[in-house]
């Protein structure tokens, strides 16, 4: 019986259900109305963000809007951007990997472009790359967002689908597999790519895991994948976040840490607990990998 | 040895020349301004004569400046890039001291507790610290200081510089991770040692488990453990950038985010990196800092085996 796997799947299943069916969920205000003043039982006015309430379970954000449903219909989103970052990380790391198996010069490629990442820190590297103008003011900023928050792991993932072919390498019976005339296809078909997948299973929620932390911590210092510039009273321009996903919820952390916690401590408890179901699932799927073998 | 120095320092100018050349980057941005100078969109071109134009000037102005120059005011760049350097150096060093030491300790009670009854508090917990984010952490903790504020118990100001509350407040945020980076692979350092021959011949000649632990199996894992430093450095400098712009801690880290004309703001007209000079200078200290790092941690390497320093 493995626990780990199921408290996993339990929690990534609940995830599920909320991107799948959010809007129709009960109390999810799918409108998601703006209430600007707000009058209660003793007549008092009370303006967003309005704090924890009968009509309101976890109160509003700063624009009255019900934070249940913006967290719930939020999901949607944000687990949009996290499936195309994943995707583009494995992908891309896959095939350096691969390559870099077979070829010297691309494996050369891959420890100069690892080493240089090994000399900057990611939250660095990516608002220097972010604040490049050509980056900063294209009409496809969120798609380069997103390009460059997967790629700056992209190397470190290689690294590890590397290592792995490395490893099966070694192994005795590959040895046997090639004195058997194994064709070079036939090697890759039968042992490294299966050897791959399996890799692959365990990598991939633990890069979910991995994006998502990048995400709130990119959240906290303002960066988001969409945003848009608006117009401020002093002739500056500031980013608007434009999206419902649960980094942005961050985007007033230092204020509201003194008067509306509910928003913060939402945001936190939803990306916490989708990081924490991520890499029970990636330990639990380890779990069971190792259970195989042992029965076979 | 000589090797590993040689070869971490040449990836370190290639580090930073690439850097260098992204920061370079001309601005040629044009803005298009509606009426009354709002902010209709950008366009940029990318010119490569400009980027040319631009290092063939940055190198003689670092020659002849014998430094980074000075600012309009006058002042020194390289004056005030080391003063704000030394700023988060002094949260930053203590956070890995405090890793190293704390973390060992606590890799080694996980490591003891792991069959008791006190075991909760070790590994398991370890883990869980680990894949919890740290604002997450430093939001609780700032929550659980202002209810105590609010109740009279503490005093602590939580957001700004120049306060020694500020200094320690972030000296334990930044240091969370390390510890528990370190204890994490200390114990896994530990159990991997465990079975191994020697440690079973110390054993049945009667040496004692405590004297096993930390002549034997600590002293031979120390190298793996130092070994992995450089990831954890790395993920502090990156938490250290978080910390500072989140607590308005004036450091290094904070100035660079505030001087790469921070991604979410910008004047028109005025665009975007009038500093870039300072940026450079950061981006030195701090990759000079990680290079320091890494010459340790590969060092590390090369003496758990001798022959195998290809990574």
């Amino acid at each position: 019986m493995n626990r780990t796997l199921w408290i996993g799947s339990a929690m990534i299943g609940t995830l599920l259900i909320i991107i799948l069916f959010g809007p129709y969920l009960p109390a999810v205000d799918g409108s998601m109305d703006r209430t600007l003043v707000l009058r209660d039982s003793e007549g008092t006015l009370l303006v967003p963000p309005i704090p924890p309430s009968d009509d309101y379970l976890i109160g509003t954000d700063r624009k009255g809007v019900d934070l249940w449903s913006k967290v719930i219909i939020g999901a949607r989103e944000t687990f949009y951007i996290i499936g195309v970052i994943v995707a583009v990380r494995v992908v891309a790391a896959f095939l350096i990997s691969i390559g870099a198996f077979y070829f010297n010069g691309l494996r050369l490629l891959m420890n100069l472009w690892n080493s240089f990442f090994s000399f900057m820190p990611t939250i660095f590297i990516i608002c220097i790359l972010l604040a490049i103008p050509g980056v900063m003011f294209s009409d496809h900023r969120s798609f380069w967002v997103l390009v460059i928050i997967s790629a700056v792991e992209v190397g470190r993932l290689a690294m590890v689908f590397y290592e792995n072919l490395h490893q099966q390498r070694k192994q005795t019976y590959m040895e046997a597999a090639i004195t058997n005339g194994g064709s070079r296809w036939t090697l890759f078909k039968n042992y490294y790519w299966p050897s791959l997948v399996k890799e692959l299973v365990i990598t991939t929620p633990m890069e979910a895991g991995r994006s998502m932390i990048l995400l709130v911590q990119l959240g906290v210092i303002g960066i988001y994948v969409n945003q848009k510039f608006f117009s401020q009273l002093d002739r500056s321009y500031r980013a608007v976040e434009t999206s419902d996903a649960w980094p942005v919820l961050l985007s007033s952390l230092r204020q509201d840490i003194y008067s509306a916690q509910w928003i913060p401590l939402a945001a936190l408890f939803a990306m916490t607990f989708s990081i924490i179901g991520f890499y029970l699932l990636a330990e639990g799927l380890k779990k069971q990998q190792e259970i195989k073998i042992r029965r076979v | 040895m000589f090797k590993t120095i040689a070869l971490r320092t040449a990836v370190w100018l290639f580090s930073i020349g690439i850097l260098v050349l992204l920061l370079l980057i001309p601005m040629d941005t044009e803005f298009e301004e509606g009426r009354g100078g709002s902010f209709m969109g950008a366009t940029y071109d990318y010119q490569v004569q400009h980027h040319v134009a631009n290092i063939q000037s940055f190198f003689p102005y670092i020659y002849e400046t014998r430094g980074l120059g000075t600012d309009e005011a006058g002042h020194p760049i390289m004056d005030q890039v080391t003063s704000v350097f030394v700023r988060s150096m002094l949260i930053f060093m203590p956070a890995i001291l405090i890793g190293f030491f704390v973390g060992i300790a606590k890799g080694i009670f996980d490591f003891r507790a792991r069959k008791t009854k006190a075991r909760l508090i070790g590994q398991p917990a370890t883990i869980s610290f680990l894949s919890v984010p740290d604002i997450a952490i430093i939001v609780f903790i700032q929550l659980s200081v202002l209810l105590l504020q609010s109740y009279g118990l503490v005093d602590i100001d939580l957001f700004g510089h120049d306060q020694i509350d500020n200094v320690l407040m972030n000296i334990l945020y930044l240091s969370i991770y390390p510890v528990m980076f370190i204890a994490n692979i200390t114990f896994k350092t530990l159990e991997a040692e465990q079975g191994l021959d020697y440690i079973r011949t110390a054993r049945s000649k009667g040496t004692g488990e405590l004297k096993i632990l930390y002549r034997h199996m600590l002293k031979n894992g120390l190298p793996k453990i130092l070994a992995y430093s450089n990831t954890m450095v790395l993920y502090t400098l990156s938490n250290l950038f978080i910390v500072e712009v989140f607590t308005d801690y004036k450091g290094a880290a904070y100035y660079m985010y505030t001087t790469l004309g921070s991604p979410t703001t910008f004047y028109v007209g005025a665009l975007v990196s009038p500093n870039i000079i300072s940026q450079i200078g950061y981006i030195f200290m701090f990759t000079i800092v990680i290079l320091a790092f890494n010459i340790i941690s590969g060092v590390a390497r090369s003496a758990i085996s001798p022959l195998g320093d290809g990574r």
